[in-house]
C-alpha cells in the first residue's frame, strides 16, 4: 500500500511512519518543513518549504497515494508562531487536497484534528462528542476547522472515505507543546478559585490510533482522548509545582510572565486552561476499536519523569 | 426521618470532616475529577451536609434501576433545594445524580461541576446517559406546588434516542423547613414520534405526571 504522510517532520508524522513502514507492504513517503525526528528505515522523505506548493504537489501526484495520512498541522507555539503555523497548515492542507484531485489509486484520507474545533463559548458543552456541531473560540480551532472543512469538500468530490481525528492537547515527553511546556514550568499560574478539568492524549496514543485509522478504512469523525480528566492545578501538583492562583486580569499578567520564561500560552492553551475542555471518546473505541493506552493522568505524570538529559541507543545497524 | 434534627450534629462533624479531607487533597493533587468535572468526595461531603439540614422522605425509590441510565423530570419551585433534595433521595439508593442547568457567569462553572452540575446542552446529556448515569432535569419555576413548570424538551431528546427511561419527579417542602418528600413515579411511556416530536410530547407528558403527582398529595 502506497501512504503519504504529510507533517513527517514532527513527532507525530515520524512516529506514524515507524510504525507504518513495519509492514513489507507499505511504501511510504513522506513530506514535511522540517526533517523527521528519528530515524526511519525504508520510509522516503522530502524537505519542502511551505511555499514551494508545485513541488509538494509534483511530489504527490507522481507518488500516486492510495492512502493520505495529513498531519501538517501546526500548532501554534508548539514549534512555530501563531501566525506561521496557521499559514503553513492552510498551505500544506491546500495543496495535498489539490494534488489529490489527480490522485487515480487515491482510497482513503486520514486527517489530524483537535477538540478545540468545538471550542469553549459561555454555555456550550464542556465534553462535546463528535455529533456536537463544531463553534472553534480560538486561531488554532478555526484552522483545524478549515481543515475538516477542505476534507470533506474532496471526499464529497471524489467519493473516498475521509477518516477526521480528533485529539485531546498532545502530550508527552521530548514533543514540543505549549501546554507541556507551560505544566514544566516551577511556578504555574492556574485559575482561582476553582479550575476545570482536561483531558489529554499521550503521543503514542496519537500515533496508535492514526495507525489504527488507516488499517480501519472506516471514514468518519473520532474524538480521540485520554481516559478520565484533571485540572490544571491537579496536573501541577502531581509536577510538585508550585501554583499560583489568578483571576481576571491577572491572566493575562501571568501570560506575559510565563512567555518570559520562554512558555508563551497560545489563546487554545489559555482556552483550555481557563475554561476546561474534554471530549467524549467512546465512539473511536466502537468504531475503531482503539482505546487509548494511557489515561490522562498517567499523561500528566509522564510529562514530569521526563529526564533533563536522555541518552539514547543509536540504531547502528542502519548505518 | 421524623427526628432528623436530634442527628444533625452528627452529620454536620461528618460533612466538615469530609470537607476538609478535600481541601486537603488539593494540596498533592491527589484527588480524582471526571470528564465532566465531578468529584466524588466533594458530593459525599456536600451529601453529609445535606443531611444536617434536611430530612427527606422518599416515595417511589424503586422506580428508580439500580443501574443503567435513568432521567429524572425534576418539579421546580423557588429551585434553590429541589435539586439537593432530590440528590439525597437518590444517594440512599447509592445513585449519584446529574444535575442540568449551570446559572450565573462563568466563574460558576467549575464549582458547580464539582457537585454534578452540567450545561443544559444536548450533548452533555447524551453523554451521561451513554454512560449509564442519574440525569435531573429541571422543569421550569412555578410558585404554585399543584401546576408544575414546563420542561425544555431539546434535553430530553438524548433520553428518547438512547431509549432511557424518564421518571417524573415531585417535590414538596419549604425552603425554610427541614422536612422535604420526594416522590418519585414510574416512567413516562415513550413517546409515538421520534426526534424533537417525541420530545416535546415527552416534556408534556411528563408534566402532566408531575401535576397529577401533586394533586395526588
Amino acid at each position: 500500500m502506497r501512504i503519504l504522510i504529510t507533517g513527517m517532520g514532527g513527532a507525530i508524522g515520524t512516529g506514524v511512519a515507524q510504525k507504518l513502514e513495519r509492514d513489507p507492504d507499505n511504501e511510504i513517503l513522506g513530506v514535511d518543513l522540517m526533517p523527521p525526528r528519528r530515524h526511519l528505515r525504508r520510509a522516503k522523505f522530502h524537505l519542502v518549504q511551505t511555499g514551494d506548493i508545485s513541488l509538494r504537489t509534483t511530489l504527490i501526484r507522481d507518488f500516486d497515494p492510495e492512502v493520505i495520512v495529513h498531519l501538517g498541522v501546526y500548532e501554534p507555539h508548539a514549534r512555530s508562531n501563531p501566525l506561521d503555523s496557521t499559514r503553513r497548515t492552510r498551505a500544506v492542507t491546500r495543496s495535498v487536497f489539490h494534488a489529490g484531485l489527480d490522485c487515480g489509486s487515491l482510497r482513503h484520507i486520514v486527517v489530524r484534528s483537535g477538540i478545540e474545533v468545538y471550542g469553549r463559548e459561555r454555555g456550550t458543552a464542556l465534553r462535546p462528542d463528535e455529533d456536537t456541531p463544531i463553534n472553534p473560540t480560538s486561531r488554532f480551532g478555526r484552522a483545524l476547522a478549515e481543515v475538516e472543512e477542505s476534507a470533506r469538500a474532496f471526499s464529497s468530490l471524489r467519493d473516498i472515505p475521509v477518516t477526521i481525528l480528533r485529539f485531546a492537547p498532545i502530550i508527552g515527553p521530548y514533543i514540543p507543546s505549549p501546554l507541556g511546556r507551560y505544566l514544566r514550568l516551577p511556578v504555574v499560574p492556574v485559575v482561582a478559585p476553582v479550575d476545570s478539568p482536561i483531558q489529554l492524549v499521550h503521543i503514542d496514543d496519537v500515533c496508535d490510533s492514526t495507525v489504527a485509522a488507516v488499517r480501519a478504512r472506516v471514514g468518519g469523525v473520532f474524538n480521540i482522548v485520554g481516559e478520565g480528566a484533571v485540572t490544571g492545578s491537579q496536573a501541577a501538583r502531581l509536577g510538585n509545582r508550585l501554583i499560583v492562583p489568578v483571576w481576571g486580569p491577572g491572566w493575562q499578567l501571568s501570560k506575559l510572565a510565563t512567555a518570559a520564561f520562554g512558555s508563551p500560552l497560545p489563546e487554545h492553551t489559555a482556552e483550555a486552561m481557563r475554561r476546561g475542555q474534554t471530549a467524549d471518546g467512546s465512539r473511536a473505541h466502537k468504531e475503531l476499536d482503539f482505546v487509548p493506552a494511557r489515561t490522562t493522568r498517567e499523561c500528566v505524570e509522564d510529562l514530569y519523569q521526563w529526564a533533563s538529559i536522555v541518552r539514547v541507543d543509536v540504531d547502528r545497524s542502519a548505518a | 426521618m421524623k427526628w432528623g434534627f436530634l442527628t444533625a450534629p452528627k452529620h454536620l462533624v461528618d460533612g466538615q470532616v469530609r470537607l476538609a479531607r478535600c481541601m486537603a487533597s488539593r494540596f498533592d493533587g491527589s484527588y480524582e475529577i471526571d470528564s465532566w468535572g465531578f468529584d466524588q468526595e466533594i458530593h459525599a461531603a456536600l451529601m453529609s451536609l445535606g443531611k444536617a439540614r434536611w430530612d427527606v422522605v422518599v416515595d417511589g425509590l424503586v422506580n428508580v434501576p439500580q443501574t443503567g441510565p435513568v432521567l429524572l423530570a425534576v418539579q421546580r419551585r423557588f429551585g434553590l433545594s429541589e435539586q439537593s433534595v432530590v440528590s439525597m433521595a437518590l444517594a440512599s439508593a447509592g445513585r449519584r445524580v446529574r444535575r442540568v442547568g449551570i446559572p450565573g457567569p462563568v466563574v460558576f462553572e467549575a464549582p458547580m461541576r464539582l457537585t454534578g452540575g452540567v450545561m443544559a446542552d444536548p450533548a452533555e446529556v447524551r453523554g451521561l446517559l451513554r454512560d449509564g448515569h442519574v440525569v435531573a432535569v429541571p422543569m421550569r419555576r412555578s410558585l404554585i406546588s399543584t401546576s408544575p413548570g414546563s420542561l425544555d424538551p431539546v434535553v430530553l431528546e438524548p433520553a428518547i434516542d438512547l431509549g432511557v427511561p424518564v421518571l417524573p419527579v415531585a417535590v414538596h417542602g419549604s425552603e425554610l423547613g427541614r422536612r422535604w418528600r420526594v416522590v418519585i413515579d414510574p416512567p413516562v411511556p415513550p413517546p409515538m414520534e421520534d426526534g424533537r416530536l417525541g420530545a416535546i410530547e415527552m416534556a408534556g407528558m411528563a408534566r402532566e405526571a408531575v401535576d397529577a403527582v401533586s394533586r395526588d398529595r
